[in-house]
């Protein structure tokens, strides 16, 4: 049963991260939580195969264990290694950008061009998004 | 969306995805606002947000937010370190009300 409740700890620990972090935006930067949690559920796995005595239950929880640990490794190397950037390589802040951006114009999702920034507008708010699929 | 329109700060989203990709994606948000696409980079290399190969075979933006006032100075960036963590609405709004309203 120990083996049981460990990697369903894993497994809603690292789940529950990608549902619960677009909910909770503050969740987004504690990715060490569902780490902790995981790791909590790899150990409760160990400890279940420490005390089998067969071998086919020894190799049942061994396999579960590996399973475990595997998705805690992978979840760890995507929130702290895949998912960084290189780095900031955005203009400073009360950098002037107008020559850039007086008059430029993009496809909008009407399929008409429209302009970035807007004579009207106090201020433009850009949000880059990685896109759709 | 409202918060923002009173402020008097226009909202953009953009992506270098196709016109109909940000209907799809417009829709699919629920936003009002609108959505550019941006397929050869121009605007993403203005704001140094060009996340090469960030998709098999093509550069995608790298998550980030810019507020531009009126005369066109960037006055408030969030650029994320990584892509799981975006900037908060509230967070957003807070930095508008400072630089924008404040003066």
């Amino acid at each position: 049963m120990k083996e049981f409740f460990g990697f369903v700890l894993v497994i809603a620990s690292v789940i529950g991260y990608f549902f619960t972090s677009t909910q909770l935006g503050w969740y987004q930067s504690l990715p060490i939580v569902p780490i902790l949690i995981a790791v909590g559920g790899c150990t409760l796995v160990g400890l279940g195969l420490s005390q089998r005595k067969s071998i086919k239950a020894r190799i049942l929880s061994g396999l579960v264990l590996l399973l475990a640990v595997g998705l805690t490794g992978l979840y760890t190397w995507y929130t702290v290694s895949f998912s960084q950037y290189d780095g900031d390589q955005a203009p400073a802040v009360n950098q002037d950008l107008s020559a850039s951006l007086n008059g430029m114009a993009l496809a909008s999702h009407t399929g008409a061009d429209a302009t970035v920034q807007r004579a009207e507008d106090r201020g433009t708010l850009v949000v880059f998004y990685r896109g759709f699929w | 969306m409202s918060d923002f329109e009173e402020r008097g700060v226009r909202l953009v989203a953009v992506s270098v995805d196709a016109p109909d990709k940000l209907t799809v994606m417009r829709d699919a948000s629920g936003a009002q606002f609108d959505f550019l696409s941006d397929p050869d980079g121009a605007l993403l290399d203005i704001f140094g947000v060009r996340h090469v190969d960030g998709m098999p075979d093509q550069d995608i933006a790298q998550s980030a937010v810019f507020l531009v006032d009126q005369t066109g100075t960037l006055v408030w960036k969030k650029v994320a370190e990584n892509y799981r963590v975006r900037p908060r609405p509230d967070e957003i709004l807070g930095a508008a009300d400072r630089l924008l309203n404040a003066g």
